[in-house]
């Protein structure tokens, strides 16, 4: 008869080496290397915060021990995202899988040395965002889990016990706990590294204070909002001014999200966002009105 | 005749405003003939100093007062830098003086407060033209800082792209702390943000 308990450690052995496989070393900051993850052949998706030295004395490490070169293909401070690449496709990238639930048992794996890959494990506590890291970017989801962030584990995956990577670990959002980058955000904004160096990001040209919307108002918007932003300043000629937007209305959603923060207003000028039109939400004289406003990129 | 309310705790400094003011006959001073709580609602122009004027600011008593009885415009003295920030969060305060104003200039300021006008030294109004919708208490270098922490760069970052040394963009870090009475980053931005001083 199986021991179940061997069975178990047999499964996160197993899913430790699976995800090992596709983890690497990133020695890009002085004295202390950090993880990556092989994104691409020759590509490979760290934090940003673990890369500080110049593009000519940036090395990665493979998991057989192979020492190459690799320079920055492109970062995103704000969510602490860098792509490198390498000269040569050396890599195996892993599988990857966007099915994340809270209390799921997780592994964090990191390859800080040339002695191999290191684990911890715990359940996935919370899946939260958007949210305004202490770097002052915003996040537009995140993960939370037990794992024990051992030095050089940032830019290294998380990984199910399939062995598959769910995002990738980071210390250098929040000075609380390390937090995981889920593949949803990740991948998409080390797409955009890889090939255009830098996330867009959408912009409008408004300034707004989130301001109360009157009774009145919210029954006539038929939504439960309390309060709106109203705008302040428009750029002369900026998208928002274009599409019709005025000094003195009140957004009260943008893409069919409300919008009663600041904040809501930067998680939905997504990259994707750039270059479209986007139905913005707002109230003018105290009716609602929808305009159209296609949204610009932020320089 | 403009009814006028010395709101001040110097006795000394009531008197001389009172001898000042006593060459416009058209200003009576009403501090004697009614008593305190009367006194507010009775004055059609209050005029104290920056100590006392806290309690216009942080009294909801007065804010009520303010919204129905009393319509009393206040005008703030000895200011040495007015501040038009000041002057917003204060109720009813249209008017700011420095304390060495002459006679002329307090009967002046007295007599356009009644009319429901503004009143402030030419730095004060300078400063309302060029206030900042746009960027708050800031200057234009930090909101530049401020917009680029926004995106989450670090310091050494905002100064490759602004052109400035890693030192310059630390001192406008911590100026924007100390401005806008936050102690990191995030709340740096939230402020920034909520004050409508981030272009989005």
């Amino acid at each position: 008869m199986s021991n179940p308990l061997t069975d178990f450690s047999n499964i996160l052995s197993s899913a430790a080496e699976k995800g090992g496989a596709s983890t690497i070393l990133v020695d890009a900051r002085k004295r202390y290397p950090a993880s990556g993850i092989a994104y691409a052949e020759d590509l490979v998706i760290t934090a940003d915060h673990v890369v500080t030295r110049d593009d000519d004395s940036i090395k990665v490490g493979l998991p057989d021990g192979k020492i190459l070169k690799a320079t920055v293909a492109g970062r995103d401070p704000g969510s602490d995202l860098a792509v490198l690449r390498l000269a040569e496709k050396a890599l195996t990238p892993g599988k990857t899988s966007e099915d994340v639930k809270v209390g799921q048992l997780v592994l964090a794996v990191g390859r800080p040395s040339d002695a191999g890959i290191q684990a911890s494990w715990g359940i996935v506590t919370a899946i939260a965002g958007p949210t305004r890291t202490h770097r002052g970017g915003m996040l537009d989801k995140y993960i939370k889990t037990e794992t024990t962030p051992y030095p050089g584990f940032s830019g290294g995956p998380l990984l199910n016990t399939d062995g598959e990577v769910l995002g990738l670990n980071t210390s250098g959002l929040s000075h609380q706990s390390a937090l995981t980058i889920p593949v949803s955000v990740a991948w998409r904004v080390a797409d955009a590294l890889a090939q255009h160096g830098s996330v867009k990001r959408g912009y409008l040209g408004v300034r707004t204070q989130p301001v109360e919307i009157p009774e009145g108002a919210r029954n006539a918007l038929k939504r439960d909002q309390k309060s709106g932003l109203l705008v302040l300043w428009l750029e002369e000629d900026g998208p928002a001014q274009k599409g019709g937007l005025f000094v003195g209305d009140t957004i009260v959603a943008i893409g069919g999200q409300s919008a009663s923060e600041p904040d809501d207003l930067f998680a939905a000028l997504t990259s994707e966002t750039v270059g479209k039109s986007i139905a913005v939400e707002v109230l003018r004289g105290g009716r609602p009105e929808t305009v159209n406003v296609t949204v610009g990129e932020r320089k | 005749m403009i009814r006028v309310l010395l709101n001040l705790s110097s006795p000394a400094l009531r008197a001389g405003l009172r001898a000042l003011l006593s060459s416009d006959q058209t200003i009576k001073v009403v501090n004697d003939s009614l008593e305190e709580d009367d006194l507010r609602s009775a004055a059609d122009v209050v005029v104290t100093s920056a100590a006392r004027a806290s309690l216009f600011r942080s009294s909801t008593q007065l804010n009520n007062e303010a919204d129905s009885s009393s319509s009393a415009a206040i005008l703030l003295l000895g200011e040495d830098q007015p501040n038009i920030q000041e002057m917003k969060r204060m109720t009813r305060v249209w008017g700011i003086l420095p304390s060495d104003s002459s006679a002329e200039e307090l009967t002046a300021a007295i007599h356009a407060l009644s009319q429901g006008l503004i009143v402030g030294p030419p730095t004060l109004l300078f400063e309302t033209e060029s206030e900042p919708l746009e960027r708050g208490p800031l200057t234009e270098r930090e909101s530049e800082v401020l917009a680029l922490l926004a995106r989450g760069l670090a310091n050494k970052q905002i100064a490759l792209s602004l052109g400035i040394s890693e030192h310059t963009v630390k001192f406008h870090v911590s100026s924007i702390y100390s401005k806008l009475n936050v102690t990191n980053r995030t709340e740096a931005v939230r402020e920034g943000l909520r004050g409508g001083w981030i272009a989005l």
